[in-house]
């Protein structure tokens, strides 16, 4: 009987053994942490207008991570953690579509100030 | 009671059965990679070939594959499908930054390219207005060589003899004069900041007071033409000097015929006629 019982809960333990692991993974709070570091990094150069979506997709998944941090549910940290890990490199692609974005304006406006200049040195010469 | 264990220990057993066929069941039809893993090494792949992320995104490029390579392994060891792929989406991710950080690192090194023309421009700008200048010079200097002046301490002089100018003893100008005084008048159209003192002159034949009268009349008589050929009369100023400075003998006729001339003073830019003919 006992032995049954035994061999029930010791089957029981194999079986679930990787499920239960899962129940020791902590919250993923330095992804977290991490993640918002990026962006409030890409906030900083105003990324929402260069990048709109990454930054709502990004914003969303942080989000999302939290509230499961919050809930506390131990089978819930994986896809917390992915979830941030998720938002972490896109606010960071968001971070440098805004940064690639505002280098290729300036370059055009150095470009057009050259015109310019060279315009008028033509002007000049004749 | 005991009936009820039995229950529980068969149930388990038979829960413990179905978990792990499961699990072979699901490790037999995930046998291939994630695809993920697939597309993103495609992706990394396809990064590595292109000069421009390598010139500039090194760093970015080498933590994708970092992340790539952490994306296989966890597949390889752990037959993890679904941290596998989730890896491999961050490598993705990480491959697409990279290219970002490469457009962005070649619009900056552009536009310091750019920038840096930039002195160059202005040289080449100063040497054309150098150059414009110059040029200007010289056609103010061809243009004064055509009236003929002759350049003196306060602008140029341009001696219209007299006898060319005018009949001996009037004061109106003959018709053979006008295409010279014409080219002056034309002249001081196109340079419309410069001025003109016309003095008179005249031989030592007759008295004193009517060559004086002779020669501001004959001054005048030039100052009158510039002004009908449209020259503002606050530009011309005229004088008269009668006989009192000849610049040859007046005891040769050829002497006096010298002597008998209205100049022209071209002033340099910026002098004022009215100024020129008090100070004297």
């Amino acid at each position: 009987m006992s032995t049954w019982r035994a061999i029930a809960v010791f089957l029981l333990a194999l079986a679930l053994g990787p499920t239960l692991g899962c129940a020791s993974v902590p919250a993923p709070n330095e992804e977290i942490s991490n993640a918002e570091l990026a962006l409030r990094e890409a906030d900083s150069i105003n990324a929402v207008e260069h990048a709109p979506l990454q930054m709502r997709i990004a914003r969303e998944k942080l989000d999302e991570a939290k509230a499961l941090v919050r809930k506390g549910e131990d089978e819930d940290m994986v896809e917390a953690r992915r979830l941030a890990e998720s938002a972490l490199v896109e606010a960071q692609l968001a971070d440098q579509t805004a940064r690639a974005e505002i280098a290729d304006q300036n370059r055009k406006e150095a470009q057009a100030t050259m015109d310019a200049m060279r315009r008028e040195s033509g002007l000049n010469r004749n | 009671m005991t009936l009820r264990s039995d229950s529980y220990a068969l149930r388990a057993v038979r829960l413990a059965g179905a978990l792990t066929l499961a699990a072979a069941l699901s490790a037999c039809a995930t046998i291939d990679p994630p695809p993920e893993l697939g597309d993103a090494r495609l992706a990394y792949e396809e990064a590595t070939a292109d000069p421009l992320i390598n010139k500039y995104a090194s760093v970015p490029l080498y933590e994708a594959k970092k992340e790539l390579d952490r994306a296989a392994k966890i597949w390889e060891e752990t037959g993890d499908a679904e941290e596998s792929a989730h890896v491999a989406r961050l490598a993705e991710k990480r491959v697409a930054i990279a290219e970002k950080v490469a457009m962005g690192a070649q619009a900056q090194a552009e536009t310091r390219k750019l920038l840096g023309s930039r002195s160059a421009i202005e040289l080449q700008t100063r040497e054309a207005q150098i150059a414009a200048r110059d040029q200007a010079i010289a056609a103010r200097e061809r243009e004064i060589a055509e009236l003929k002046a002759k350049p003196t301490d306060s602008g140029m002089v341009l001696t219209l003899g007299g006898d060319v100018l005018f009949d001996t003893g009037k004061a109106t100008i003959a018709p053979g004069a006008r295409a010279q005084l014409d080219r002056v008048a034309q002249f001081l159209r196109e340079h419309p900041g410069r001025e003109v003192v016309v003095t008179g002159h005249t031989d030592s034949t007759g008295t004193a007071s009517f060559n004086q009268t002779l020669s501001e009349q004959r001054a005048a008589a030039v100052g009158s033409y510039l002004t009908a050929a449209g020259i503002d009369g606050r530009r011309v100023a005229t004088r008269g000097r009668g006989l009192s400075m000849p610049v040859a003998s007046n005891a040769t006729s050829a002497g006096r015929q010298q002597n008998r001339r209205v100049d022209i003073l071209v002033l340099d830019a910026g002098q004022k006629a009215s100024e020129h003919v008090l100070s004297r």
